[in-house]
């Protein structure tokens, strides 16, 4: 990639027992906005500290425009707007002291873009932040991410904590922010989130990068479960024969299926039976890795569970 | 809940009772010593005591029979009881409501089905068991240290009765504590106001005792009802009726405290203001916040001027004391003699300079550096808490946390130091004790680098064990002030070893209040400061940062 923003090259954190980041080799474009998904456990937060600088490889590099993320850490910081995964104790410090803290040892911080963001997110910053509820520590938490706009967001799982209303105003934040030239890595274990803003998605289980998707690829793998209650009669041979319909379950007056991709097919099958209800369910991405990507999975079984990510 | 809540106190209980127990094992072991190697004998030593015990009644109870062993460990031991159990109620009461509550315990015990009142009633019952073990052990401790110094014996079952007279009092300031938990919205502030609650008790009964306007008030603080007690001295007594009425006020502050906490909502305070002002969206302006290391003395401004109050106040209250203890440690007994030149450096120096530069700047620079110590407990807590790791994406180079933690120690304590120098300097006035204005500057600004010292260890250790380097440090601090103290009463009736005092941290100080800069010693505490932030520096490049 002739203008990667982000490089990494054999990246490995071994926690040992198989805990940690495995070899990973990956490139983030200039303005791209790329999601990195991944279950609890699956090295995203490993991977996000290491480009941070803030926890040391046990083999390979990674670069951050061009800028090693270890030697230059301190360069590489400069450049980067940080959310992370936990949001660090300010105790009696008041939103606006906790800002006006980050903006000092920054600098350049435009006070206007700060009123302008609390605004958008409805944050006061005149509260103590231990007065704050989970979701108004992450909006402060996007805010000193936003606040000086860097050429590059690292933010881990982001939308952590936020009403639909909030999520919403996020992605079109980070919408913003790739128009105005900036590049995004965001993390997430959240199938439908990264669709919303990703151009493309980086899938990593046990410490190991499983594939890169196009958003295209991404909407092939987004399987729903659908449950279908009818009044009478099944329709189910009609069902079976629509496309992107798959493992059709027939019971009495019920029936269970998969659906890939568009939903249209199925809705023409259903034709003019009476539905009394019906429930779609997204996959897991535990569910979605096992059906999708077995052959591509890391070999040995290792324990993920006490991984952070 | 009262077994957790008694476990939660199992090691508050070990630590308040071993300090206890060593105090005691030195009061027992030095009656013996003092009694067995003056040149007059334990009368002697009563007539000496018992001029520091008048001028010392603010603090401490009028001392009684003090030429018998239980009247010598009533004053001098269990006088302090009421203060220093008093401290660990104020913050146990504190912890238990407040601070569980901010760590999400009490909604988690809450959600369990278990009423308000029966959660704070079980919290006063395990806090009250625990007083009763933690005296018992000192107890214990006392008697066998009595038996085995040669000291003399002591009934088992009197030291119990006075350990039991310092229940009800303790028990009605922890419950103080569980009451301003609901007053105020913080674990810090509640302690602050429950600590002010105790101090104005605790100081009530000691104007009781030594003027004769606050006699008739001296009832109102349950500490009164202890000095009532006084079953270690012959023909001594348990005043169980004094004791019963201060646990009966214990239980209406009790209902009170329950009261208050089921009729808030948690995270909140029982008086609810509604905020009238409208959200606010800009950053501060406060220049303080951008500025290196003064951004961390601005966040602690509370602590701060709670600190250098606390110290100013002593010390005022300390300089009224000089001169009575002067007169004692000038008496010409053998022992006293020995004690003075010890601990206090009389001999060639001018007495009352002596005792100031050696008693108050010595026990200020214990003070400067257990400041230190919170601080490096701050410095752990930055990292734990994730700041560290926040303050570093934002573009701050590692080496410059380093600096900045050790500069902003020194300026906090430079703040301190001066308001204490202030009060020193207007005490000496006050009472007329000539002391040079360039040695109290001097002798304030050499506790400068004990208090570096003691960061930049503490800052090295916290690298690599956060949670051992405060606990450490703290018995560094510990041992090094019981050295020159501890030294008389070991060694007598000889002169203590130079190298036995040398391993006080705080030997490196000197006396400059009398004797000007010992540059050994200040060359040596430089070093250690700078060994400890150099090991810093390596430490805090190589380590991996966050949770």
């Amino acid at each position: 990639m002739a203008d990667a923003e982000i490089v990494t090259r054999g990246l490995t954190k071994d926690y040992g027992g198989g805990r940690g980041l495995f070899g990973l080799d990956l490139e983030v474009a200039d303005r791209e906005v790329f999601g990195f998904l991944g279950p609890n456990g699956a090295g995203k937060t490993t991977t996000i500290r290491l480009l941070m600088g803030m926890i040391r490889p046990t083999a390979g590099s990674a670069f951050v425009h061009g800028l090693n993320c270890q030697k230059d850490a301190v360069k590489v910081k400069k450049r980067v707007g940080y959310l992370p995964g936990e949001l660090p104790q300010f105790g009696g410090l008041k939103g606006a002291e906790v800002v006006a803290l980050l903006a000092g040892l920054r600098g350049g911080v435009d006070r206007q873009r700060v009123a302008s963001l609390a605004e958008r997110f409805d944050l006061d910053l005149g509260r103590r932040f231990r007065e704050y509820s989970r979701g108004n520590k992450q909006k402060l938490g996007i805010l000193l991410a936003f606040m000086h706009r860097p050429d590059l967001l690292i933010l881990d799982e982001p939308t952590g904590g936020l009403d639909p209303l909030n999520q919403q105003e996020f992605y079109r934040l980070v919408k913003e922010a790739q128009n105005d030239g900036a590049t995004v890595f965001l993390s997430s274990h959240i199938l439908s989130e990264v669709d919303h803003v990703c151009d493309r998605v980086g899938i990593i289980r046990r410490g190991r990068l499983v594939r890169v998707a196009q958003l295209e690829e991404l909407h092939h793998i987004r399987v729903h479960k659908m449950e279908v209650e009818f009044a009478a009669g099944v329709p189910a041979e009609a069902v079976r024969a629509a496309t992107g319909v798959e493992n059709v379950e027939v019971g009495d007056r019920r029936l269970t299926c998969t659906v890939r991709g568009s939903f249209d097919d199925l809705m023409h099958a259903l034709g003019t039976a009476t539905v009394l209800n019906l429930t779609s369910h997204e996959p897991s991405l535990e569910e979605v890795f096992l059906t999708y990507y077995k052959d591509e999975l890391p070999e040995a079984p290792v324990p993920a569970s006490t991984v952070r990510a | 809940m009262f077994w957790i809540a008694l476990r939660s106190q199992a090691w508050a209980i070990l630590g308040w009772g071993g300090f206890l127990s060593l105090f005691a094992t030195l009061m027992a072991a030095s009656y013996g010593r003092i009694a067995a190697t003056s040149s007059g004998d334990a009368a002697t030593l009563a007539q000496a005591l018992a001029n520091v015990g008048r001028q010392a009644g603010l603090l401490l109870p009028l001392p009684e029979r003090l030429d018998t062993l239980g009247g010598f460990l009533q004053w001098f031991l269990f006088g302090y009881f009421p203060l220093f159990l008093g401290i660990w109620a104020i913050i146990a009461g504190t912890g238990v409501a407040r601070g569980a509550e901010e760590r999400g315990l009490v909604e988690q015990w809450l959600s369990t089905g278990l009423r308000r009142w029966r959660l704070l009633g079980e919290q006063i019952a395990a806090f009250a068991v625990a007083l009763v073990l933690a005296c018992l052990l000192v107890e214990l401790v006392t008697e066998a240290a009595a038996r085995l110094s040669g000291a003399g014996e002591i009934p088992l079952g009197s030291l119990f009765l006075k350990g039991l007279a310092a229940v009800p009092p303790c028990l009605f300031v922890f419950t103080l504590g569980l009451l301003t938990s609901s007053l105020v919205a913080t674990r810090r502030n509640a302690l602050g106001l429950a600590a002010v609650g105790f101090g104005a008790l605790f100081v009530l009964n000691g104007l009781g005792r030594v003027t004769d306007w606050a006699k008739p008030l001296r009832w109102l603080s349950p500490f009164y009802a202890y000095d009532r007690s006084d079953p270690l001295v012959p023909g001594g007594h348990f005043d169980l009726l004094s004791a019963l009425v201060v646990l009966a006020a214990t239980a209406a502050l009790a209902a009170l405290a329950a009261w208050a906490f089921a009729n808030r909502d948690l995270g909140a305070t029982i008086i609810r203001r509604r905020s009238e002002r409208g959200p606010q969206r800009l950053p501060t302006r406060n220049p303080l916040l951008a500025l290196p290391a003064l951004q961390a003395v601005w966040e602690q401004r509370v602590g701060l001027a709670v600190w250098s109050a606390a110290i100013g106040a002593y010390a005022f209250f300390y300089m009224s004391t000089v001169r009575p203890f002067v007169g004692m440690f000038s008496s010409g007994d053998r022992f006293m003699s020995l004690q003075a030149r010890v601990a206090f450096g009389f001999g060639p120096r001018d007495a009352v300079a002596a005792f100031v530069g050696t008693s108050w700047f010595g026990a200020a620079g214990v003070l400067l550096a257990a400041f230190a110590v919170t601080q490096v407990s701050r410095w752990a807590s930055e990292d734990s808490e994730g700041r560290l790791e926040m303050l570093l994406s934002a573009g701050v180079p590692r080496w410059r946390v380093v600096l900045e933690r050790p500069l902003s120690l020194l300026l906090a304590a430079a703040v301190i130091l001066a308001f204490m120098s202030a009060t020193i300097w207007a005490g000496s006035r006050a009472y007329d004790l000539h002391l040079s204005t360039r040695g109290l500057v001097l002798a304030s600004l050499m506790i400068l680098p004990v208090t570096l010292a003691f960061g930049a260890a503490g800052s090295a250790l916290a690298a690599f064990r956060p949670r051992v380097a405060v606990v450490a440090l703290a018995a560094v601090l510990l041992v090094s002030y019981m050295i020159p103290y501890s030294a008389a009463p070991i060694f007598a009736p000889d002169q203590p070893p130079d190298w036995f005092l040398r391993l006080s941290v705080f030997k490196l100080y000197g006396i400059p209040l009398t004797d000007g800069v010992d540059r050994g010693g200040l060359y040596t505490l430089v070093a250690i400061s700078a060994l400890g932030l150099a090991v810093t520096l390596v430490a805090m490049q190589r380590r991996e940062v966050g949770r």
